[in-house]
């Protein structure tokens, strides 16, 4: 056993990926929870994927710097979701395909942007991430929304939960009018936070994978709100612990590696997890059935 | 020690639904909101819940307890996810939300009020339960639970019998006159009229107005000043 998890004590670059990896889990835990709660997981998706082109204008201007490409990347990822919803409405458009059309419009100026930089931009760094060559202020970020999404989730977590399973209740319960709204902005920001936190690693294709994978898992294993966050942290350290493995003994792509590890997780949650799963379903039933004499 | 209605009109500026309502309903009340579809019963209802500004005029709740000053409303739809991971305890528990805000902890008073609260609508034994498994009478009666936590002197309750059976309608029926009992005025928007002879007031919306009177049909005052209503006829709610 000890054999496997050898490359993390081996390799430093290793070490600092799990390390990296394990920060991201933690942050996107408790967000991919309440994103999945409010049925924005594509919605999520959509944003993570319209960090590029700010992240490859940024590295196009300062050479592939890693502050100033995850300043662009929030730039881009803030501005699409701050507009997506509103020009939706705008134009008459269902949300979702408001969201569709400005995903796809930043996914395709980023890559163009990125070609544009003749070799200085590396394209596969931006869309799949390189979470084995994550530097200091990479990890440092990751660390960054771990503690601050900790802190926010906690300030925000009982008026972000009334909101999100019963807005109606939230508005007329007769509560502080502020908590329901400030508690959206401060979720929303956060999540910002921990998406341009997970782009170095995961890169823009599925930088949203490790914070919406182990949330969906969790909803087997946990029936309520803190036990499921639990469970979706110690999921999401699991799926990039395994990951990395999977990556540096197959030598697989490692952002790839990690989704695919944590769509694993999600798969085997569903048929055995104890809640709701295809098992616990089935099991379920053949207990309520009469028995044969 | 009443709820105040003055010069109130409901709708939408470019569609007015009612003009002129105005009156008194006294503390410790239980009304029935009726009137045909379009009326403006949820219009009115959603207005005294803030829910929704009034085009003009205003309203004033004025409770005799000073813990009664808040309103409470179960709208006709409510908004809580079917698939909510919460046990039918922790959605009755919300209704502390008001007075517990962001870090305040449930005292020994509030975890009895919760006890209380399920034992009025029969649901201590299902106490542990997820709602996501409840009937859809279960559910009404768990957020009943939830209404008397909020311990409000004016409950507004849209349609609250419409998706219930028989046995769970007489539950949420009783759990209505304990509420008045305790000197809270409630005021339900109900389409059958056999289940609004329940309530000794009825609050009538037509095109001619609105108009408070017993269910034994003697009429007690207009709410409305009919060339106001008239001006502000319903035509949608």
């Amino acid at each position: 056993m000890i054999g496997v998890l050898s490359p993390f004590f081996d390799y430093e670059f290793m070490a600092r990926a799990a390390m990296g990896g394990v920060a991201l889990a933690l942050a996107g835990a408790p967000l991919g929870i309440f994103l999945v709660m409010r049925r924005m997981s594509l919605v999520g998706d959509a944003v993570g994927h319209a960090v590029l082109p700010g992240a490859a204008a940024a590295a196009l201007m300062s050479g592939g710097s890693t502050l100033i490409t995850t300043i662009g990347a929030a730039l881009t990822g803030t501005m699409v979701f701050m507009t997506a919803g509103p020009a939706s409405r705008a134009l008459r458009l269902p949300e979702d395909a408001g969201f569709a059309v400005f995903y796809l419009a930043a996914l395709a100026i980023g890559v163009m942007l990125a070609s544009m930089g003749g070799g200085v931009i590396d394209l596969d760094k931006l869309l799949f991430g390189a979470a084995l060559a994550i530097d200091n202020t990479a990890l440092t970020l990751a660390c960054i929304a771990a503690i601050v999404t900790a802190i926010g989730m906690t300030l925000v977590y009982r008026p972000l939960l009334i909101d999100t399973l019963d807005p109606k209740f939230m508005r007329a319960s007769g509560g502080a009018k502020w908590a329901g709204p400030v508690a959206q902005s401060v979720f929303f920001g956060l999540l910002a936070l921990t998406t341009v936190a997970s782009f170095h690693a995961l890169g823009a294709l599925m930088s949203i994978g490790l914070t919406i994978l182990p949330a969906i898992a969790a909803r087997f294993w946990a029936k309520s709100v803190p036990l499921m966050i639990v469970s979706a942290a110690g999921l999401g350290i699991l799926g990039v612990l395994a990951g990395l493995l999977v990556s540096f003994h197959l030598a697989a792509p490692v952002g790839a590696a990690i989704v695919s590890c944590l769509v694993g997780l999600v798969l085997a949650s569903s048929l055995v997890g104890p809640n709701q799963s295809l098992l616990s379903r089935n099991l379920g039933k053949a207990s309520l059935a009469p028995r044969a004499s | 020690m009443s709820l105040i209605l003055n010069d109130l009109a409901i709708g939408y500026p470019a569609n007015l639904v009612m003009a002129g309502i105005g009156g008194t309903i006294p503390d410790g009340s239980a009304v029935a909101l009726i009137g045909q579809n379009g009326a403006g019963k949820s219009t009115l209802l959603r207005t005294l819940a803030g829910e929704q500004s009034p085009v003009n005029g205003a309203y004033f709740w004025d409770a005799s307890v000073k813990r009664h000053r808040s309103i409470a409303w179960l709208p006709q739809s409510p908004s809580l996810r079917p698939d909510a991971p919460l046990t039918v305890r922790n959605l009755a528990a919300m209704g502390l939300w008001a007075r517990l805000g962001l870090f305040g902890k449930p005292c020994r008073h509030d975890q009895d009020r919760i006890d209380q609260a399920l034992d009025i609508v029969g649901l201590s034994d299902l106490e542990n339960r997820q709602v996501s498994t409840l009937s859809g009478g279960q559910l009404q009666r768990a957020l009943f639970a939830r209404l008397t936590v909020q311990d409000c002197g004016l409950i507004l309750l849209d349609e609250p019998f419409s998706a219930v059976d028989a046995a769970s309608q007489a539950k949420l029926l009783e759990v209505i006159q304990h509420w008045v009992g305790e000197g809270r005025t409630v005021i339900a928007a109900i389409h059958d009229l056999d289940c609004a002879r329940h309530f000794p007031l009825w609050w009538e919306l037509s095109k001619f107005g609105a108009i408070l009177r017993r269910c034994d049909d003697k009429a007690l005052s207009s709410l409305t000043q009919p060339h106001r209503a008239l001006s502000g006829v319903a035509q949608s709610s």
